[in-house]
């Protein structure tokens, strides 16, 4: 049956039942958590993230989209080092920990309404890790701060993993050359600060992985180079 | 864990089952039907990826505080009127809703304290400003709701209209926190986040035991965070560095206290 032929229906009592479906029908529908939809900062959950087009970088923390920059070379240098540094240290002690790069979702606090993205992670228990995303936090996270996300970087996600359980952050700031490392474990919450030409102790290692930065630097001075010529 | 009690966390972390699906990498129809209870007898290692989803350990929040004082309500739930029902004697902050006990403070701690507050005062003194400079205890309503009161070591506030019902409402210019072991966690975490997000334009936090003090200056995106030890003079950047903390002098003023903890 048409709207039409429930128009001309003489029978007012089929023409009620009609739209009364119809409108049920559309209800319904608009009801769907649908990308797009209108919803607050604060209201997303899981399903909008996943709703988003792939070509949308964003995280969500506690229910609020963040967009994500683009890195630049400097940012994938610096991430591809440490993650190579990191993978090497467990591969030649055999050990069980992992060492993941971003994009790979991790579910922080467990729940739907944040869904985050470190640059560099180690996860040593691998029930954690799923195939889709990491389902709690990890031990050891690596952000390399770009200037639209040293906010975020530098004080809500230190909050978020000091309240996740992560064991060890560090803060990677290309611009001032130097790295902010938070030993979040053990209630001693030591913060310390080191230059680019640092060796920095891995502490959830014992200190018995030592990232020699000034390494790092060499590789990725000529970018700072360039950076000043143009 | 039995598929009743996978049932009730699902239900308590509102997973669908295409979640729980994604999460355990089982096919939806295998989650529906166990969870769903139509499958009676589920494979071992299907219960078992399912469990993984939820096994989930306790988050260790930053939390400080006994449930508190005479009211069944629960963390993150108390407002300005159950802190102002506190006794007098128990000192506490309100963040968003969670009571935090504070400990009290130590002599070397209210020294620091102190002293920063004097050089403030002597500076806006000495050019007929209009800040005031002020040492804890202070009530500041950092959001001006009902959730959050907290007690900063030092404050400056330069809008006099700020003090508002015998306490600050809102935030203030220029916040000091002298670090102690109990409140470290929660001043470096969380509160760095509230003042950022209050507008709190400056932050530091003096860590007596490391000798050190941070400077988070939350409007100067090129120098956010600066580290400085006891030896150095720290710039105070609402004031443009014109006024600088000597910590050297602090430091030497304190440090028969130092020899006594020894």
């Amino acid at each position: 049956m048409t709207i039409d032929e429930t128009n001309n229906n003489q029978n007012s009592k089929g023409l009620y039942d009609q739209k009364e479906q119809l409108d049920s029908v559309s209800m319904v529908c608009e009801s769907q958590p649908v990308y797009g939809t209108v919803k607050k900062q604060g209201e997303y959950t899981i399903e909008d993230y996943l709703a988003i087009p792939d070509d949308r970088r964003v995280e969500l923390i506690d229910g609020v989209i963040y967009d994500m920059s683009s890195p630049t070379a400097i940012h994938q240098e610096i991430l591809i080092e440490l993650a190579t540094i990191l993978k090497n240290y467990i591969h030649s002690k055999n050990g069980k920990c992992k060492t993941y790069v971003s994009a790979f979702d991790v579910q922080l606090d467990c729940d739907e309404k944040t869904i985050v993205q470190p640059d560099v992670m180690i996860i040593c228990d691998r029930n954690k890790v799923h195939l889709q995303r990491v389902f709690g936090a990890p031990d050891f996270i690596v952000e390399i701060l770009s200037p639209s996300t040293d906010k975020k970087d530098s004080y809500l996600k230190l909050y978020k993993y000091a309240n996740a359980g992560v064991r060890e952050y560090w803060i990677v700031d290309p611009l001032k050359k130097r790295i902010i490392v938070h030993d979040l474990e053990n209630n001693t919450y030591v913060t310390e600060v080191y230059t680019f030409d640092d060796q920095i102790p891995v502490r959830i290692f014992g200190g018995d992985c030592i990232v020699d930065f000034h390494t790092i630097h060499m590789e990725i001075e000529y970018l700072y180079q360039d950076n000043e010529e143009t | 864990m039995t598929i009743d009690e996978m049932r009730e966390l699902k239900k308590e972390l509102g997973f669908s089952y295409e979640q729980i699906a994604k999460m355990s990498n089982l096919p939806v129809g295998t989650v529906q039907k166990v969870l769903g209870g139509i499958t009676k007898a589920p494979r071992y290692e299907t219960l078992k990826a399912l469990e993984s989803v939820f096994e989930i350990k306790k988050t260790n929040m930053i939390q400080e505080a006994q449930p508190a004082y005479g009211v069944e309500k629960k963390q993150g739930e108390y407002t300005i009127e159950d802190y102002f029902t506190l006794p007098d004697e128990r000192r506490v902050e309100l963040i968003d809703g969670v009571i935090y006990d504070m400990a009290s403070p130590t002599a070397i701690h209210q020294i620091i304290a102190d002293e920063i507050c004097g050089i403030f005062k002597n500076f806006v003194r000495s050019k007929n400003g209009i800040c005031m400079p002020l040492t804890s205890p202070i009530d500041v309503q950092l959001d001006c709701d009902n959730k959050t009161i907290v007690q900063p070591d030092v404050v400056v506030i330069c809008d006099r209209s700020k003090f508002k019902y015998g306490r600050i409402y809102g935030a203030p210019e220029l916040v000091v926190e002298v670090l102690s072991p109990s409140t470290l966690k929660k001043d470096t975490y969380l509160k760095a986040q509230k003042y950022l997000n209050a507008g709190v334009r400056e932050y530091w936090m003096v860590d007596p035991k490391r000798k050190r003090v941070f400077v988070h200056q939350f409007e100067n995106d090129d120098s956010l965070i600066n580290m400085y030890t006891f030896e150095d003079e720290v710039p105070v950047g609402i004031w443009n560095g014109e006024c600088k903390v000597k910590f050297r002098e602090i430091y030497e003023y304190v440090e028969f206290l130092y020899q006594q903890e020894e």
